[in-house]
């Protein structure tokens, strides 16, 4: 099977056997008017959420932050979620590639979209792309319009991402303040979707939804799963194989997928280090412009991912740089998802495959003392 | 999503009869803004209840006919003193403050009361609205409450008409100003020059000679200290402070075991102890045990034992919130 078809299946069949994820998810979702869900990244949320939304038979009114490079996006995703709650699908689709020939259902759907949110949102929400810049607040009161109306579900997906750019025009405490306001006198539902590091930016002391609502945390999946999975794609694997391709790619969902695809097409021979081995030598330039990403988020990221990919302490410059300067790297680093922490104290990077090519092995290596914490800079090493 | 959640986890909790041990609360801060006119400022730790009680006091001083208006200082839309100079404005209108029509009706009361105000009291009414006979100040007031085709509502002016309608009408206005600290604080949006200006216009006001404004101020605490009610600060010594009460012991327990209730679910006493100690009595910590103990009391006979709580409580804590 070519990959461009393996991949579409056997997402689904993952998100099939983690269907108990997704049924916690939507039991938050009908039971709770917030809530948060958090995890590392590539662990599947955003999909997991899809799902659970599914289930819950809820059609929320989705902004993702990911893809929102400006305010006027973020209006335009606002007024095109608001779209779909009043329009069917192929209403829309009529209004937006051929509103001359639309029939009269559809609209009638625009009239009262206009009505509802007014004229500039409406043209927004039939636009491509964000073509007239609507102030976020407007598009905030036409969400706060329909909520008046019935149960409105909203979700921010990817709360994380403009943190990532420095001086980026969307502000996601903002946003989540315009929503809670609104939340907090009529019946809508806010979703939360972020990384585990960024969830203080919405339920710390002074964010927005502080001691509110249900949190749902996504873990990687379970061996149980991939083997639930390796069956539904009738693939020549057993439990053990299974096992030692999770372990040697720490769970991670994409990487597991491709391996049990080479198990597809090379057939049940193959150890598991030798698909693994071909997975990771495959160099499509992704180790270069993930070292070139890390050291765009700071200056020291690029000796720290390489470091963690190997096994070390995240800096051995032996005390030159400071411990903050390592840990604003740090920080830095797992709100880019380039890495994540499975326990005090213990870094790895999320796409194992990205640290095989940085370390140039299958497995991390033994510590030795050349990888040592860092240490207070010296006097001498200071006044140099 | 229910209308009324059994264990509310987020957002004021309403009806005010969906409140557990506040109605002393409520009745105490409807009689001190609504009969005794003073100021109030509630200042505590997020998530204790002020904005549930005082909206509720809001709705009991409306049920008896008096004008309460409310603002958000953190919603996206009253994030300068123009937008919630609007907002007031509209809510205003609403109440029947500004209405033409309620202007004809308020003017022949106002001639009526016009004859009962002492000089100095015409003289603060035709200063307060730049007029020149007080007999013109009820269309002042339906004037300046109006909508803005231009969007040029100011704070100083709206807060101002509202004064002139308390005096024509004898009558206070309470104006309720939740999220306090919100100007203050960077991450909700205001711009520093608007927030200034909001902060001004509000001491301003409330400490206007002819009064007829009575503030209801509620934000975190904490946030508050550090910030507005610095000594020195425009708003600083404006209101009495209004401390929410601890909800008693014999208020929580009937309430909560009603509310299981509601559910179909038992709970034990000592489970109930339980629940209530690891609360420590803040209402949205216990709420929220509540609300994963009913969840682990389903597979239990729906009943709420020693078990059910330790998991709940265990639950609980791993909200990101929680401390």
């Amino acid at each position: 099977m070519e990959l461009n078809e393996y991949i579409p299946i056997a997402r689904r069949a993952l998100s099939d056997a983690r269907k108990g994820d997704a049924a916690r998810l939507a039991e938050a979702l009908v039971a709770s008017r917030f809530v948060g869900v958090f995890g590392e990244a590539e662990v599947g949320k955003t999909s997991m959420l899809t799902r659970a939304f599914l289930e819950a038979r809820i059609q929320p009114v989705r902004i993702d932050l990911h893809t929102a490079a400006s305010s006027a996006h973020v209006s335009w995703l606002i007024a095109r979620g608001l779209a779909r709650q009043v329009l069917l699908p192929v209403q829309r689709s009529l209004l937006s590639g051929a509103p001359d020939i639309a029939p009269a259902d559809a609209r009638a759907g625009l009239i009262r979209l206009r009505n509802l949110i007014g004229s500039p949102l409406t043209d927004l929400a039939m636009a491509e792309v964000p073509t007239i810049d609507v102030p976020v607040d407007e598009a905030l009161a036409s969400l706060a319009a329909v909520a008046d109306l019935g149960d409105l579900s909203v979700w921010v997906d990817h709360v994380e991402a403009p943190a990532l750019t420095s001086r980026h025009p969307v502000d996601p405490q903002r946003l989540l303040w315009g929503l809670r306001a609104i939340a907090q006198t009529r019946s809508m539902q806010v979703v939360v979707c972020t990384q585990g590091v960024a969830v203080r930016d919405v339920a710390g002391p002074h964010a927005a939804f502080h001691q509110d609502g249900t949190w749902v945390e996504v873990h990687r999946p379970t061996v149980s799963s991939w083997v639930a999975v390796a069956a539904a794609l009738d693939l020549p694997v057993d439990v053990s194989i299974v096992a030692a391709l999770h372990e040697l790619l720490d769970g991670h969902p994409p990487s597991l997928l491709l391996a049990l695809g080479e198990y597809g097409e090379w057939g049940q021979h193959e150890r598991p280090e030798t698909i693994v081995s071909r997975l990771a030598s495959r160099d499509d330039g992704h180790a270069g412009l993930a070292m070139q990403y890390a050291r765009s988020l700071h200056r020291l990221g690029g000796e720290v991912l390489s470091n963690i990919a190997a096994g070390g302490r995240p800096y051995a410059d032996r005390g030159l740089s400071r411990a903050q300067d390592v840990n604003k790297a740090l920080l830095r680093l797992e709100r880019a998802g380039l890495i994540y922490r499975p326990a005090r104290q213990s870094w790895r990077l999320t796409n194992p495959l990205l640290a095989i090519r940085l370390r140039g092995t299958l497995r991390q290596i033994a510590l030795s003392s050349e990888f040592d914490r860092p240490t207070r800079p010296r006097a001498s090493a200071m006044s140099s | 999503m229910g209308l009324y959640p059994v264990f509310p986890i987020d957002g004021p909790v309403r009806p005010p009869g969906r409140m557990i041990g506040r109605a002393a609360d409520v009745e105490a801060l409807a009689r001190v803004l609504g009969q005794e006119h003073v100021s109030q400022l509630l200042a505590d730790e997020r998530r204790t209840g002020k904005t549930s009680v005082v909206m509720a006091a809001l709705d009991e001083m409306r049920s008896r006919g008096r004008i309460a208006i409310d603002c958000d200082l953190s919603a996206d839309g009253q994030r300068s003193s123009r937008t919630v100079a609007g907002h007031l404005a509209a809510q205003a209108r609403i109440a029947g403050i500004g209405n033409p029509r309620a202007g004809r009706r308020a003017a022949r009361t106002a001639r009526e009361i016009l004859g009962r105000l002492s000089g100095d009291a015409l003289r603060g009414l035709t200063q307060l609205l730049g007029i020149e006979d007080a007999a013109d100040a009820a269309g002042a007031v339906v004037m300046l409450l109006g909508p803005a085709d231009d969007g040029a509502t100011q704070l100083p002016a709206v807060l101002r008409a509202l004064q002139a309608h308390a005096v024509l009408a004898d009558e206070p206005v309470v104006i309720f100003v939740d999220e306090l600290q919100a100007p203050a604080d960077a991450s909700v949006g205001w711009k520093r020059q608007d927030a200034t200006d909001l902060e001004n216009h509000l001491a301003q006001a409330a400490r206007s000679a002819p009064g007829g404004l009575v503030f209801c101020f509620a934000g975190s605490d904490s946030a508050l200290r550090e910030s507005l009610l610095k000594p020195g600060r425009p708003l600083a010594g404006i209101g009495a402070r209004f401390e929410l009460q601890p909800i008693a012991y014999g208020a929580w327990v009937p309430g909560l075991r009603a509310r299981f209730g509601e559910l179909g679910q038992s709970v034990e006493a000592d489970a109930l102890d339980a629940i209530l100690d690891e609360g420590r009595g803040h209402p949205r910590r216990t709420m929220h045990i509540c609300h994963h103990a009913s969840q682990w009391a389903r597979p239990n006979r729906d009943v709420v034992d020693g078990s059910v709580v330790e998991n709940a409580i265990r639950d609980a804590r791993h909200h990101p919130s929680w401390s």
